[in-house]
């Protein structure tokens, strides 16, 4: 269609854009993975500053206030706006032992904030529960928070492992070929051969079971890792073979660079934008992992909260009938991994050449 | 005159295909010499014979190469890396490709000398410049920080010859260095070579182009299928080319 305007080329002269910068400005486009962008940044800067936005400890329970639902924040004392505060509740059982939580209005206990070094919190005994507690009275929320480092760093731990392990396998399969290749590349489809939840099961089968949490919680990304690189590494390992016969690797042989130098410095940033796409949609398969695992009770082991090991409360039909709220970890969870999707999605889309502007 | 590189009966071979032919010549010290041939006469797999980079497909059955009284065919891998950017340096035909679209040029240099020499960082980034600066390349500092695409095609083959130079190597292999180049760049850079051929750079030019040849190389060796049919100093040949096929490259030029 022909246009009046001047066409202007954005690409005059100036600064030649590189494929990156183009990619970049593309995704910024992309206005839902934008918001999803922002939503992961809002999720892990909570969870990094769980300690202070939580009201109390992951593990500080009140056996009292089992499944007690949440805290409402008052406002008003006989139409008189004060100060917010909170009630108490008593907990009661009704003849078919159901628990019954009424509320005390005998005594307030006014919100604090920067209490004990929390953002908020109110004075013992009053218990503030923003999304409800748990079985053994331990509030969600700050459970959530905390459970999110497990969670969330999970995935990003487990990928670089997994990355750095598939990206150098591949690259040096792809790149030497023959003999090292063959090899490599069936020790890959080992791994592959094997459904991803059985290895994880049969690889976590053979950790002892007298291990404290953190050293669960490395067993769980190692397990997830070596379940991961396998594909990763087919790949990376196809684009090796085909970036090896590019001059520039074979200019760089000329110059007599070493062949490892020629992986990490030549081939594998070639491989960047692929990986960084295949970075974002594999994420949330180890936070999925994660949370399979530890609602198996495989996993991180309570009291360490993790949104999985969390989840597994809400297997009983009684819990979420009495108790629905136990179930957002799971909103947490589906959340973070639409939010890599998308986003992974998005980046997709922005480094393919053939996809702009529609 | 001493001889650099000595290549003595190099034969080729792909399966039965025989693609080098008992090449022999020698290319002296301080001299260009220069392998000329039409396509397919097997130059370039001289050329790759010497670095050590002939595809896996390709064998040398027969033969030595010979540089600096060491035959290259009996080093092991690593002797090879270490002789190919620090002895023998290669200027590649298209500067286009043979940079790593990725790095500026400046890193590739440095790579360069990295894997050659000992010197610290900031003796190779110097190094750098002086060379760029070497091959007449305007502001050599804007130059090392741009990417390979920021370059003209001529700016881009002197980058490349700056490479080829950059860790004093003793031996230089010109694989049809002007041919992608439009005249007016091709007598540039041929300027350049002049001033090379001046300072007694050891070269071995691989070319068609008998105006490059006729104006640069001192010997001159004609391959013909994998053969050599004549070979020479360059006034000899350009006036007396007995070999017919000799006589038909110089008729298309």
């Amino acid at each position: 269609m022909p246009s009046h305007k001047p066409t202007g080329n954005p690409r005059q002269e100036g600064k030649p854009q590189s494929q990156w910068s183009i990619a970049m400005t593309s995704f910024r486009r992309h206005r839902l993975a934008r918001g999803c962008f922002y939503v992961l940044i809002g999720l892990y800067a909570c969870v990094i500053f769980a300690d202070f936005l939580a009201p109390y400890r992951f593990d500080d329970e009140d056996r009292s206030y089992s499944y007690c639902p949440s805290t409402t924040i008052e406002f008003f004392n006989q139409g008189h706006g004060i100060w917010p505060f909170v009630y108490v509740r008593t907990l009661s059982f009704n003849e078919n032992h159901q628990r019954i939580y009424q509320i005390d209005t005998t005594k307030k206990y006014p919100l604090r904030f920067f209490h004990h070094g929390h953002l908020f919190g109110v004075d013992e005994p009053g218990r503030i529960y923003v999304w409800g507690a748990d079985a053994r009275g331990r509030d969600l929320f700050s459970r959530i928070l905390h459970g999110g480092r497990i969670s969330l760093s999970i995935g990003l731990i487990g990928v670089l492992i997994s990355f750095s392990l598939g990206l150098l396998v591949g690259g040096i399969a792809g790149y030497f070929g023959g003999f090292i290749d063959s090899l490599l590349m069936r020790v890959c489809e080992m791994f592959m051969l094997v459904p991803g939840f059985y290895l994880m099961l049969a690889l976590r089968s053979v950790v002892p079971e007298n291990f404290n949490s953190l050293q669960i919680y490395l067993t769980v990304v190692v397990i997830l890792s070596f379940i991961g690189w396998a594909s990763l590494a087919r790949i990376i390992r196809g684009m090796s073979l085909s970036l090896r016969q590019r001059d520039f690797v074979l200019a760089s042989q000329a110059m007599g660079t070493s062949d490892m130098t020629i992986i990490v410095k030549h081939i594998l940033p070639h491989t960047l934008s692929y990986s960084l796409v295949a970075i974002m949609l594999t994420i949330p398969s180890y936070i999925l992992g994660e949370a399979g695992l530890s609602l198996l009770g495989l996993g991180i082991q309570d009291p360490i909260p993790s949104w999985g090991n969390m989840l597994s409360d809400a297997m009983g039909i009684v819990q979420i009938q009495f108790a629905p709220w136990i179930m957002i970890p799971g909103i947490f969870i589906f959340v973070t991994v639409m939010c890599f999707n998308i986003i992974g999605d998005a980046l997709r889309d922005a480094f393919d050449p053939m996809f702009k502007e529609s | 005159m001493k001889n650099l590189l000595e290549v003595k009966h190099l034969t080729v071979q792909v399966g039965q295909k025989v693609l080098l032919d008992d090449v022999s010549f020698g290319a002296p010290e301080g001299k260009i010499t220069a392998l000329v041939g039409s396509s397919g006469s097997g130059k370039t797999t001289v050329a790759n014979s010497i670095l050590g980079l002939l595809p896996a497909a390709l064998e040398i059955t027969k033969g030595e190469i010979l540089f600096e009284q060491r035959n290259l065919l009996s080093l092991n891998k690593e002797q090879m890396r270490f002789l190919r950017g620090g002895h023998i340096a290669m200027i590649f035909q298209e500067p286009l490709w043979a940079f790593d679209p990725l790095m500026t040029i400046g890193q590739q240099m440095d790579e360069v000398l990295a894997a050659h020499t000992s010197q610290g960082k900031s003796d190779r980034r110097r190094r750098v410049l002086d060379v760029l600066a070497k091959v007449q390349l305007p502001n050599p500092t804007d130059m090392a920080d741009r990417y390979p695409h920021q370059l003209s095609g001529g700016q881009r083959q002197r980058a490349m010859m700056a490479q080829a130079l950059v860790a004093a190597p003793a031996l230089i292999l010109a694989d049809e260095p002007t041919s992608n180049l439009d005249v007016t760049l091709q007598a540039k850079i041929m300027d350049l070579f002049r001033q090379f051929k001046k300072e007694e750079m050891s070269m071995l030019l691989i070319s068609h182009d008998w105006g490059m040849v006729a104006h640069l190389a001192d010997e001159v060796i004609i391959l013909q299928n994998g053969q050599v049919v004549e070979s020479g100093s360059v006034d000899l040949i350009m006036n007396h080319p007995r070999h017919k096929y000799t006589q038909s490259l110089m008729e298309v030029f």
